[in-house]
């Protein structure tokens, strides 16, 4: 422990740490810029400057190491207007009208001001008014004048990518942003770029966003300061009334998040804790708030849809479901509470149906937790863009570590983790398997891998025989034997899986191939219908695919309170941070009700079933009538009966889900334009998609996210077929 | 009596074909680094080079032994050499001539250097637009590899070093020790926080020696004669010869060796030929960040020591002369627009006050200048100077404010009257 002296207060704190960090601890204020406590010091802003007994000069405390018998003083006058002098310059840099006009105490009741300049320089028409520590600091340090006139940048706000947009006007320099971007997400997309007043953040030759790496992770908007960064969605939100901690529920990492509240509306999400991704910072507060969503009961009466109370809707549902007792199915998402869960459990035990949900691939189900990744290993990832979808799990697991470790990428496509990866080996389709047997065991078998021998050499160095992490996607892999030095982590894009495995349930699939079922009743999903069902229940956030007789609409996970299970198998709570939007209400509530109504006493009739183990799916091979191997990938960007891209304009920008990617070889046999739409067409099923020429994906094959909804479920040998326009 | 000049870094320039080892072994070179490989261990030189007082030759005019004594000798990392070769402070352009006429010298400094502090590999940061400097140091490297002066196992012993010529995107501000590391990483030059120093942390954060090319050309020397006929050649506490580089309205601008401390007044009149086209004005005495010396000042030793007394510093060493033609205010001008355009952008002092004193400037310049004007650049000097990361801002406060307070009619009459009194008696005549 190191002792100093801050103004005269006696502090203790332990050794390395700053002497702002050191303050703060102690709730000293210093006034900073450039400082944010999860970043590198910077040293920038020059505004922490403190004196320290028997130095000539002041120093920045956020630069500064505290040592033992310190004597630091925080507020002397010579600092105040230092720090007046240093502020001045910056607010030289960034628009100030309003920031020192006396009259801006009423300006919020009155609006005084007719001049042109607050309209387009001032506070009042900036999105962070409210919230902008350069307002804090203007007051704190009583800037009353600035003896600069404003030198206005001029540069053109970039509006062209998606999530946020960004006014370098507003920049003051902070470089914030840049270090969060490269510190917490290692993406490096935005560096400092030309010099002295001409500095401007920036990306490399001046690509938009979506041409970089960016993952839209939002960190940098997070980080900055002032305006010149800004969430497209809650941008106009204003103060938020209250900060509600919840979890998100996108995927099942299941991320502390903060949901900003105003007026009972989310508008905006931010990171508690841990680093968020694209669905946390920018999806949720889109997603409850959507255009698309459905908020009222709705029944089908002969062939009109009309709005009903909830009574209705309800009364209904119950009359269909004994209707159709014993001949009813209820297809669950994984994306549900524990508590929605136990009421379904509930509804089965009641005799009227039967559960079921999509059980691929659960078998390789194993619980994990981030205490295991302690000791740092190179890191292998099969058949998963880890990157893209599980962003926020690698960022967890190598932020203790100090060395950083190789990331080996093993698929046949070359995702967004393969081009950040070390070392990325493209084998051929279906020999994953055996290239993880040449890779972690000593086998004699002949490499028919297509992977150069010399390559999976270099790999095995790699591993050193401190053995590795490898994170595999569950749903194309089964069964692999590997050494005990080798960790296996199945990712699973749904959560509560290990409750789910609990209830013993059907495979949906089973269930829409059983001729005898009549009546479906969907809870949050919404298959691809094998055949014409009698009566479809719908309980959900949005109108599912396959249509509907009665809708019962539900409250999102912002609007619960409630649990879920996350991939770490660990319980994550939700708390209600809105109250349900129009006439939702949450599962667990329609689900009683419907149970209660349907007035049978809890656990009289089980049925005693046997849980259905899929097997692998055997490797087809394609033929002339099928030429291409289609194959489905993991998709970390659905929830519930809805892909994100479907719901959000930057999320399918960002990332289309209804894309099919073909090699350009390939395209142009067909003659396929990208951006075109395209049929495919399986021996079982047939459906149209938007193709996506790349080179990142091998000839001969054709790759799509998961869909339930159109079938896309696992994979199949097809035939392209071009639609004209 | 005249006493035959010493020469020292020059002493090869006037031979034909000097940048050829054939030449440079042929007048004694690679003796040195013989001499220390085979008859000395690391401590011994750098004991020697201590001993010789060589202060660093690129601007701070630290003690270059003493630097290299702060590298750790226990640690278990890499150690590095960063030759600064990027003489981006104009005025200055001595290091170009030692690379082009005798690269060989600086290679054997930069091999004895990394004896002595335990270097296997070294860098020569160099600006990019020394193109032909660049290739002449390319063909060096492959001459001095061939005869295994560099190399693995050099001379049969167990010392190996390779040399890498790196070349810079031009930024000055790569010319500071910890820029030029960032830069040399392959990010955005932009100085480091200290501590740590580059000798703890340095080049992808291992220990690291920056030294400026003079500094370590003048290394061979010092081992081949000893330290302290190094020392015995300069004055005390700064030893040995200094390239200075003369600029300006001189009859014969160049770069002159002569020992450290010889009179400026001396430089001037009796090596560069004298004043060209009037009468001596004013000297800036170490690159533009040094502050000016008015005619009466110049009466000065040209050492560390006596120009930090005459209130400026000798720096780089790159004498800029201007005679009474000169407008004070257009010369600060130009100054404080290299200084603006420069600035990292880190600092919000330096970034934003440089713009400002740029702008200001430029008003009086143009006879739009405010009675106010004087005094508001004045007052930015105590908040940029020592409130930056690095030197930059410093080095931008020295030029603006010795121009201002000696020359501050000058800036007066731009102000009040709108116009050049320079030029205008110029135009008179």
């Amino acid at each position: 422990m190191i002792r100093l002296k801050i103004n005269d207060i006696p502090i203790e704190i332990e050794e390395g740490k700053t002497v702002l960090e050191a303050a703060r601890a102690h709730n000293i204020r210093i006034p900073t810029l450039c400082n944010q406590a999860d970043l590198a010091p910077y040293g920038g802003c020059r505004l922490c400057m403190v004196e320290i007994e028997g130095y000539q000069r002041p120093v920045t405390s956020c630069t500064l190491p505290c040592h033992d018998g310190m004597v630091v003083k925080t507020d002397s006058p010579q600092l105040k207007d230092l720090r007046r002098f240093t502020l001045e310059l910056i607010l030289s840099e960034h628009p100030y009208s309003c920031l020192i006009c006396d009259k801006k105490e009423d300006c919020a009741k009155f609006m005084l001001c007719i001049q042109k300049e607050p309209v387009t320089l001032g506070c009042k028409y900036c999105s962070k008014d409210g919230k902008c520590e350069l307002q804090v600091l203007v007051e704190e340090l009583e800037i009353k004048e600035i003896p600069y006139p404003l030198t206005y940048r001029g540069l053109e706000v970039e509006r062209w990518d998606p999530f946020f947009e960004r006014d370098y006007n507003l920049c003051i320099l902070c470089n914030r942003c840049v270090r969060a971007c490269n510190e917490i997400r290692h993406a490096g997309v935005i560096q400092f770029q030309y010099r002295g007043p001409d500095t401007v953040v920036g990306t490399a030759f001046g690509l938009t966003h979506l041409e970089t790496a960016c993952q839209f992770c939002g960190a940098c908007v997070d980080a900055c300061p002032t305006g010149a960064m800004s969430e497209r969605y809650g941008k106009w939100g204003g103060v938020p009334d209250k900060k509600v901690s919840t979890s998100c529920s996108f995927c099942s990492i299941a991320c502390e998040v903060l949901l900003n509240v105003r007026d009972n509306a989310v508008i905006s999400s931010e990171p508690e804790h841990h680093p968020l991704c694209v669905r946390g910072r920018f999806g949720i507060s889109q997603f409850v708030h959507n255009p698309k969503r459905v908020t009222e009961p709705f029944l089908k009466k002969g062939t009109r849809i009309v709005e009903v109370e909830w009574d209705e809707a309800l009364q209904a549902a119950v009359e269909k479901l004994r209707e159709f007792k014993g001949r009813t199915g209820i297809i669950f998402s994984p994306n549900l509470t524990v508590e929605a869960l136990d009421a379904l459990i509930e509804l089965e035990n009641s005799g009227f149906g039967i559960l079921g949900t999509s059980l691929d691939s659960l078998s390789a189900y194993a619980d994990f937790s981030l205490e295991q990744f302690s000791k740092p290993a190179p890191i292998v990832v099969l058949n998963t863009d880890i990157i893209d979808d599980f962003s926020v799990l690698m960022l967890q697991i190598r932020k203790s570590w100090k060395e950083k470790t190789p990331l080996i990428v093993i698929d046949s496509a070359q995702t967004k983790t393969a081009d950040k990866a070390d070392v990325w080996l493209q084998p051929k389709l279906g020999k994953e398997e055996d290239l993880l047997q040449l890779l972690f065991s000593e086998s004699d078998k002949r490499n028919t891998t297509g992977v150069a021998n010399e390559l999976i050499e270099t790999v095995k160095a790699m591993f050193n025989g401190n053995g590795a992490y490898l994170f595999y996607n569950p749903s194309n892999i089964a069964h692999v034997k590997l050494p005990g030095s080798v960790k296996a982590i199945p990712l699973f894009a749904r959560p509560n899986l290990s409750k789910i495995m609990n209830m013993q349930v059907q495979n949906s699939n089973d269930i829409l191939h059983d001729d005898s079922i009549d009546c479906l009743f969907l809870v949050g999903e919404s298959p691809s219908l094998k055949k014409t069902y009698k009566v479809i229940i719908a309980q959900d956030h949005f109108i599912p695919a396959c249509g509907y007789d009665i809708f019962l609409p539900a409250a999102t996970f912002a609007e619960v309170d409630g649990s879920f299970i996350a991939l770490d198998g660990k319980r994550r709570t939700l708390n209600k941070a809105i109250e349900p939007v129009g006439k939702s209400k949450p599962d667990d509530w329609i689900i009683k009700e419907i149970t209660n109504n349907l007035g049978v006493e809890a656990g009289t009739t089980t049925r005693a079933k046997e849980p259905t183990q899929k097997a692998t799916p055997k490797q087809v091979k394609p033929t002339g009538k099928y030429p291409f191997h289609l194959v489905v990938r993991e998709n970390n960007y659905r929830f519930r009966n809805k892909s994100l891209s479907s719901l959000m304009k930057g999320f399918k920008k960002f990332r289309n889900d209804d894309c099919l990617w073909i090699h350009p070889a390939d395209a142009e046999n067909l003659k396929l334009k990208d951006g075109k739409k395209v049929q495919i067409i399986s021996k079982d099923f047939s459906l149209t998609m938007t193709a996506k020429v790349t080179d990142s994906v091998p000839a001969g094959t054709v790759y799509a996210f998961h869909d339930p909804s159109a079938g896309l479920v696992m994979d199949k040998i097809v035939r392209l077929e071009c639609i004209e326009s | 009596m005249a006493k035959e000049p010493i020469r020292i870094l020059t002493k090869n320039w006037d031979i034909k074909n000097s940048n050829t080892i054939e030449a440079y072994i042929k007048n004694g070179g690679y003796k040195a680094l013989e001499k220390a490989i085979k008859q000395m261990n690391p401590e011994q030189v750098m004991d020697e080079v201590k001993k010789s007082n060589l202060r660093g030759r690129g601007g701070a005019g630290f003690p270059a032994g003493v630097k290299w004594g702060f590298v750790p000798k226990d640690s278990d990392k890499l150690k590095y050499l960063c030759v600064n070769a990027d003489e981006g402070e104009p005025g200055t352009f001595k290091d170009r001539y030692i690379m082009t006429l005798d690269p060989h010298m600086l290679l054997e400094g930069i091999a004895i250097t990394s004896y002595a502090v335990g270097i296997s590999a070294a860098y020569i940061y160099i600006r990019n637009e020394y193109i032909e400097s660049i290739a002449i140091l390319k063909t060096a490297i492959q001459e001095a590899k061939a005869k295994n002066y560099l190399g693995a196992s050099i001379l049969g012993s167990n010392f190996n070093l390779e040399i890498y010529v790196h070349r810079g995107a031009g930024a000055y501000i790569a010319g500071e020790e910890t820029g030029l590391i960032e830069s040399l990483e392959g990010k955005r030059a932009m100085p480091r926080i200290r501590p740590p120093f580059p000798a703890a942390v340095g080049v992808f954060n291992c220990p690291t020696v920056v030294n400026n090319v003079e500094t370590i050309a003048c290394v061979p020397s010092i081992i081949e004669h000893g330290g302290e006929w190094f020392a015995g050649i300069g004055v005390s506490k700064d030893g040995g010869t200094k390239l200075y580089a003369v600029s300006g309205h001189v009859n014969n601008p160049g770069v002159y060796e002569l020992p450290v401390g010889t009179s400026l007044q001396k430089i001037l009149y009796e090596h560069a030929g004298g004043i060209k086209g009037g009468e001596l004005k004013a000297v800036i005495p170490g690159g533009i960040s040094a502050s000016v010396l008015a005619a009466r000042e110049c009466d000065i030793a040209m050492d560390c020591q006596s120009v930090a007394k005459a209130g400026s510093m000798l720096g780089s060493a790159g004498i800029i002369v201007m005679n009474n033609r000169v407008c004070m205010v257009e010369a600060l001008f130009n100054i404080a627009e290299f200084y603006a355009e420069e600035s990292c952008g880190q600092c919000t002092p330096c970034r934003s006050g440089s713009h400002w004193i740029k702008n200001i400037l430029e008003r009086i310049l143009h006879g739009k200048g405010k009675t106010d004007d004087l005094e508001i650049m004045l007052s930015f000097i105590p908040g940029i100077m020592g409130r930056t990361i690095c030197a930059f801002g410093d080095a931008l406060c020295g030029p603006v404010q010795s121009f201002i307070t000696k020359f501050r009619d000058e800036f007066e009459y731009h102000i009040i009257e709108g116009k050049c009194n320079i030029r205008n008696k110029l135009d008179i005549l």
